[in-house]
């Protein structure tokens, strides 16, 4: 048993050892602001990912959802408390994901597992200047932008990638990449407008 | 120097010294936190930009929200989109104030006036309103609170701009409805760099059949417009049709024998037209219709393609080398008095009336020439005979500075019914700040004296050669 950790441990530690990195910068077409692009990286073939143990959290404060947008793996669980002074209705008509979780109020929690790949956008029954997005991933790998558009997808095990860039407004770019060893890659996205 | 003229100096210098806080904020400035240099050359000229941006639906061609400084109020997320048709369309409203107010003072000398020269306080007030209501409907209205240094006294006067518009996320097919400036015009009025006088085109009616149409300077309606950009997004194609009820620009006075007989027939117009309870020339139920298209060749694309991505130019942006050539139709029908066994009677369709127009416009790095002709057409049933004018025009325009444009246009008037006039407009404007405009403007009226077709002269005010030094600011 002792050896079969080991064993484990050790090609764990080889795994990262020889994982590449990706990093580039994403814009969009005439925004000052480039945050909220999710940037992920999808292996070529598919390899689907077991969805993490831990449920990651889409809160409601100030009458925003918190984070706007949510990258996840497939299967991840999601809870929606709720830490508004007001009550909110979270739903989504989105076909990746269809719910609708109620009117609850402040201190309450709802969750969702999200068991299918897509977009899924989260409106509130109650106020409809909020939304949010969660983008249900088949890839471990993906971050979100910050404000400069700057990214850094790291421990890539060496293989044929497809890198794509999304955007709640904007056309997703992808660009195939492949990730020999330690390497770092680096990628800029720019994205214009679905209209 | 005339002491007289030495006051008006003065007062001019103050204004130039006094203007120090001054800043252009009217509707869409404020929006953006831009400058109206951004997209007016002097307003309520536009640059290439400012075309761009009003063919684009009052929007930042390159993308409007990225330019937005001051956010809209949300009517709903765009995610509601997907809720159609179990819930409205999501869309939003300015979170600014749309008003605007645009302000005009001129002192006037006028050798042929009772008095000839004076100030005239406030000429015109305007109060411009100006939006976008979420991705796709924009608005725009205009009230005229005083106009000509009077309050307008009937509805029509003071609300001479109200329109809404539904912009197709491709700007190819868009929609206006409502009260607007047809596309149907040499030159648009409203856009006009020389304020004394309007567009012979644009205004002058036909007197020996009594048709006071005008094209412009507004009609109700719907019209239907679009663009596409030129390979390499240089240029392109505008393209509009409408409808609409037809417009009268009142009754012209006549003067001289001939004008006398005008005066006689527009008296027996108006009386008819009383008996059917109107005052104006539109009392049938045809409606009016026009079409044409704009061809840009060059330059900065129609759609503001090679536009900047990250800032708004505020430098240079009145050289935009390129060749718009236009056309257009229209027709209408009006009343008219028609001859019939002998004996005059009121025809509500009796005229048919055609405006065809073409212009070749040309921007040549810091200098515009704008060349154009249109041809009038009234066609009175049994009148036996076509009443036809012919005007040319040529406007010339020159920025010196970005803050000193000379201009210059003349216009030339040639009807089959009587003797041909000219008319030519010098004009200097000085951008003391980017929203205070100091305009130096002359009409000199080349007619001959034996001319008896003076009525074009109401649009003059009543004279033939006038001066003016006026003062325009908006905020």
């Amino acid at each position: 048993m002792r050896a079969t950790l080991l064993v484990l441990v050790s090609l764990s530690v080889l795994a990262v050892a020889h994982a590449g990195t990706i990093t580039g910068t994403a814009t969009l077409r005439g925004m000052p602001d480039q945050s909220n692009i999710v940037i992920y990286a999808e292996k070529t073939p598919k390899e689907t990912a077991s969805p993490p143990k831990q449920p990651v959290v889409m809160d409601q404060v100030n009458l925003a959802f918190v984070p706007h947008v949510l990258p996840i793996g497939v299967g991840t669980t999601v809870v929606f408390p709720n830490s508004d002074e007001v009550r909110h209705n979270v739903f989504s008509p989105s076909p990746a994901k269809r719910f609708n979780l109620g009117t609850y109020p402040k201190g309450a929690t709802r969750e969702v597992v999200f068991d299918r790949p897509g977009e899924v956008a989260l409106l509130c029954n109650v106020h409809a200047e909020m939304s949010a997005y969660v983008l249900i991933l088949e890839t471990p790998y993906f971050i979100v932008t910050p404000r400069d558009g700057r990214f850094t997808l790291k421990d890539l095990p060496p293989g044929n990638y497809t890198v794509t860039a999304w955007h709640e407004r904007f056309k997703p770019v992808s660009q195939p990449v492949q990730i020999k060893g330690t390497e770092s890659v680096t990628l800029d996205f720019r994205l214009t407008t679905r209209r | 120097m005339n002491r007289r003229y030495l006051c008006a100096l003065i007062l001019l210098a103050i204004v130039l010294g006094s203007s120090q806080q001054a800043s252009a904020i009217p509707a869409f400035a404020r929006k953006y936190q831009t400058s109206c240099s951004t997209c007016h050359i002097a307003y309520p000229v536009l640059n290439s930009f400012g075309k761009a941006f009003k063919a684009a639906g009052y929007r930042i061609p390159a993308g409007d929200e990225g330019f937005t400084k001051d956010e809209p109020v949300s009517l709903g997320a765009p995610a509601w989109k997907q809720v159609w048709p179990d819930s409205l369309w999501p869309s939003d409203i300015p979170g600014h104030s749309v008003a605007a107010f645009w302000l005009s003072s001129r002192f006037r000398v006028n050798k042929s006036a009772k008095i000839t020269n004076e100030f005239d306080g406030l000429n015109e007030l305007y109060v411009l309103a100006a939006g976008t209501l979420g991705e796709s409907f924009s608005f725009f209205g205009e009230l005229e609170v005083i106009d000509g240094g009077t309050v307008p006294t009937s509805f029509g006067a003071a609300l001479p701009r109200a329109f809404f518009s539904y912009n197709h996320p491709s700007h190819k097919f868009n929609v206006t409805y409502g009260l607007f400036e047809p596309r149907a015009v040499l030159t648009p009025t409203r856009l006009r760099l020389m304020r004394m006088s309007d567009l012979l085109s644009n205004r002058y009616g036909m007197p020996p059949t009594g048709n006071s149409f005008s094209l412009a300077p507004n009609q109700r309606g719907v019209e239907l417009w679009g663009n596409v950009e030129g390979p390499g997004n240089k240029g392109g194609l505008e393209w509009f049709a409408g409808v609409v009820n037809g417009r009268d620009a009142g009754t012209p006075p006549g003067a001289g024998a001939y004008g006398a007989a005008v005066s006689g027939l527009n008296s027996r117009l108006q009386a008819a037209l009383a008996r059917e309870g109107r005052t104006g020339m539109e009392v049938n139920s045809d409606k009016d219709f026009y079409f044409g298209a704009n061809f840009k060749i060059g330059g900065m694309g129609v759609l503001g393609g090679g536009v900047p991505e990250a800032e708004l130019v505020q430098a240079d942006n009145y050289i935009d080398n390129s060749a718009t050539l236009g056309a257009f139709y229209y027709r209408g029908q009006a009343p008219a008095l028609v001859t019939e066994a002998g004996k005059e009677i009121f025809d509500r369709d009796g005229n048919n009336f055609h405006r065809v127009g073409a212009k070749v416009d040309l921007n040549i790095h810091k200098g515009n020439i704008l060349y154009g002709f249109q041809l009038n057409r009234d066609q009175v049933r049994n009148a036996g005979r076509n009443f036809d004018q012919l005007i040319n025009m040529v406007e010339a325009r020159y920025v010196l500075y970005p803050w000193l444009i000379p201009a210059v246009r003349f216009e030339n008037l040639n009807p089959n019914y009587g003797v041909a006039f000219n008319r030519t407009t010098v004009h200097v404007s000085i951008l003391a700040r980017a929203n205070v405009r100091i305009s130096l403007e002359g009409v000199l009226s080349q007619n001959s004296t034996t001319d008896p077709i003076r009525d074009y002269r109401r649009y003059e005010g009543g004279n033939d050669r006038q001066f003016h030094a006026r003062l325009d600011f908006a905020f």
